[in-house]
């Protein structure tokens, strides 16, 4: 097992990955900027080495600088969290070759993953595992068969940029005549966030719900999966609230998509926990859309109604453990929902909300948790993502107890001296179509467009 | 100078403070001056009896304790997280001691990251007073590595 573990970022999966160390018996160190100096992940640290300045280019993607720091405390194993540098395999590499543990699978996987059309090669190649239509390798507007490969997938198409993740570089193509700009377009969004400007075609499904498996392999090739979870509602192709199990499955469906799951990563070779994450149609059909080789932000949830500790099971599969169960121990105990707090003002459009927070009161009380990083006093810097915490409730009475403990925990839950999402939330958590569980990627805009109010003047 | 450097010398200014305030009182002074090396202390008191040391220090004015005399010195801090060397190679003497007179662009030492040097540069004239780390120490990103006395600043200072 480890002796000491640097972690590589920041935030709320800074601190959820210290209190997995110090449970185990781990020593922890954490990396900041200069702006991060009264961050809680640092106070909370054994050990703390500022890296540089405010940019995350000059800091926790500074990736000599994180080794360096990694060398001077004698940590041998790095936690990259999400984010960051934890699906760099640049980074995985020269860990390798300095010799500490990167915590995640082998650089290779991560490779293999990070390109969607690869990926989607592999899973195919494997077998067992559906998948959407799609070009099977990357398009050039000019080519001459562009047009009859799109009307074989069939519109409405999606281009996506093969390098991509985050919602970024994609567009959706309704008809032929905006097939070429559209590409165009994808490209240059493609080349501006990822360096890399392929793109390639895949049917787009209407309304979907994005329906995820988290997964956990050893390195002896076992395999295990965890109940589905369903993180439908987004915005702006940002998660917003997350829960498991999927309101819409059954056990059926369940079997079914863990089976899929368990091939895709079986397909990967993949060691420690990832996520394959599927589109749904809400009936019956689901499509493997790709797979994330990290720890994920909405992780809670499946460990909730698991019982099972995500973070340490990464760690100890990491140092060469063995699983030591199959997917028949793993049980479902309940319902959780998870609702992700970001410094946004829904009422100008989610504008930014950086600044003191002066005062907070953190919910509580039977099966609420709170996974964060702030405190009162704290200042939100403008220089990383706005995401502040989240709130996660669990009940092991059904969806609907979960859903009115969210409710109950998020009027609890308040935050002075900055905006935050907490008031939107609790809109979205009272919503009959969130009640009812009805709902797809599109709920966020057809419900609360306009002015986050919950009218929609359409 | 740390963070846990720099409350030292406020406290310690603080007690300096306290004890001339008692001798003031003690010997029916009303100003005072007094100075040890760079550091120096003067306040002026009026004719109400000084009580608490901590009341005598409200009557010396704020001003005093949170901007103390200290030396108009200049911070030249790391520019990377790793290890300082004070020389840009093995077995070579040191590129600056203290006392040295440094120019704008003059290289002061090395900070190794994964083996790569990145120098540190001053970016003033003026005389080294202090070296705040050891060959082969590690060091974070900003930490304060020398304290250089600014030149105007080093020609008008009387040499105690």
């Amino acid at each position: 097992m480890f002796k000491k573990i640097l972690i590589a970022n920041r935030g709320e999966i800074a601190i959820r990955i210290i209190r997995a160390c110090r449970e185990i018996g781990i020593e922890t160190v954490a990396v900041h900027s200069d702006v991060d100096r009264e961050s809680l992940h640092v106070k909370l640290a054994d050990q703390s080495v500022c890296i540089g300045p405010a940019p995350a280019a000059e800091s926790y993607l500074n990736i000599p600088a994180i080794i360096s720091a990694a060398e001077i405390t004698g940590a041998d194993a790095i936690h990259p969290g999400y984010g960051f540098l934890s699906e760099n395999t640049h980074f995985a590499d020269v860990c390798q070759s300095v010799g500490i543990k990167f915590i995640g699978p082998n650089p290779e996987s991560i490779k293999m993953m990070g390109d969607k059309i690869e990926a989607r090669k592999l899973v195919a190649k494997y077998g067992g595992i559906p998948l959407l239509p799609s070009s099977e390798g990357t398009v050039d507007p000019e080519d001459p068969h562009l047009l009859k490969l799109a009307k074989k997938i069939g519109y409405p198409i999606m281009v996506k940029a093969r390098a991509g993740g985050g919602g970024k570089g994609m567009r959706v193509v309704y008809e032929e005549a905006n097939l070429k700009n559209s590409i165009f377009a994808a490209q240059t969004e493609a080349k501006a966030s990822f360096k890399e400007s392929g793109v390639y075609l895949e049917k787009f499904l209407e309304n979907p719900r994005h329906v995820e498996v988290q997964i956990a392999g050893d390195a002896f090739g076992n395999v295990v999966s965890f109940p589905e979870r369903d993180c439908t509602i987004q915005r702006r192709h940002q998660k917003l609230v997350e829960e498991s199990p999927s309101p819409l499955f059954n056990d059926k469906l369940r079997k079914k998509i863990g089976k899929a799951a368990r091939r895709t990563a079986r397909a990967a070779k993949y060691v420690t926990v990832g996520t394959v994450e599927f589109l749904f149609d809400g009936k019956k059909q689901f499509y493997f859309l790709e797979m994330n080789t990290r720890i994920q932000v909405e992780h809670p949830v499946t460990e909730i109604v698991t019982g099972i500790d995500l973070v340490k099971e990464q760690i100890r599969l990491a140092a060469g453990e063995k699983l030591g169960y199959s997917k028949d121990d793993v049980k479902l105990l309940g319902h959780s929902i998870e609702c992700r707090i970001n410094a946004e003002d829904p009422d100008r459009d989610f504008a930014p909300s950086p600044g003191k927070i002066t005062s907070v009161v953190f919910p509580g009380g039977p099966g609420v948790r709170v996974d964060t990083h702030i405190y009162g006093g704290y200042t939100v810097p403008t220089h990383y993502d706005s995401l502040l915490g989240k709130v996660i409730v669990g009940s092991s009475r059904g969806r609907e107890a979960a859903v009115l403990r969210m409710s109950r925990a998020l009027r609890e839950f308040e935050i002075e001296g900055i905006k935050t999402t907490i008031p939107f939330l609790r809109k979205v958590m009272v919503h009959p179509a969130f009640k009812k569980g009805e709902y797809s990627t599109n709920f966020i805009e057809k419900y609360f467009s306009n002015n986050g109010n919950g009218n929609s003047r359409k | 100078m740390t963070e846990g450097d720099r409350r030292k010398m406020e406290a310690e200014i603080k007690e300096k403070l306290s004890e001339l305030l008692e001798f003031a009182k003690r010997n029916g002074l009303y100003e005072v001056v007094w100075q040890d090396g760079e550091l120096k202390i003067a306040f002026r008191r009026d004719g109400k009896s000084l009580g608490s040391p901590a009341s005598a220090s409200e009557l010396a004015g704020e001003e005093n304790l949170k901007a103390p005399a200290l030396p108009k010195e200049v911070l030249i801090r790391s520019p990377m997280v790793g290890i300082f060397r004070r020389s840009n190679a093995k077995n070579r003497p040191p590129l600056v001691v203290t006392g040295d007179h440094v120019k704008p662009g003059d290289r002061l030492g090395v900070v190794e990251c994964m083996k790569i040097p990145t120098e540190v540069v001053s970016f003033c004239a003026g005389q080294i007073m202090n070296i705040f780390a050891e060959e082969g120490q590690p060091v974070e990103y900003d930490q304060p590595l020398f304290a250089v006395i600014p030149a105007e600043e080093a020609n008008t200072e009387s040499k105690t």
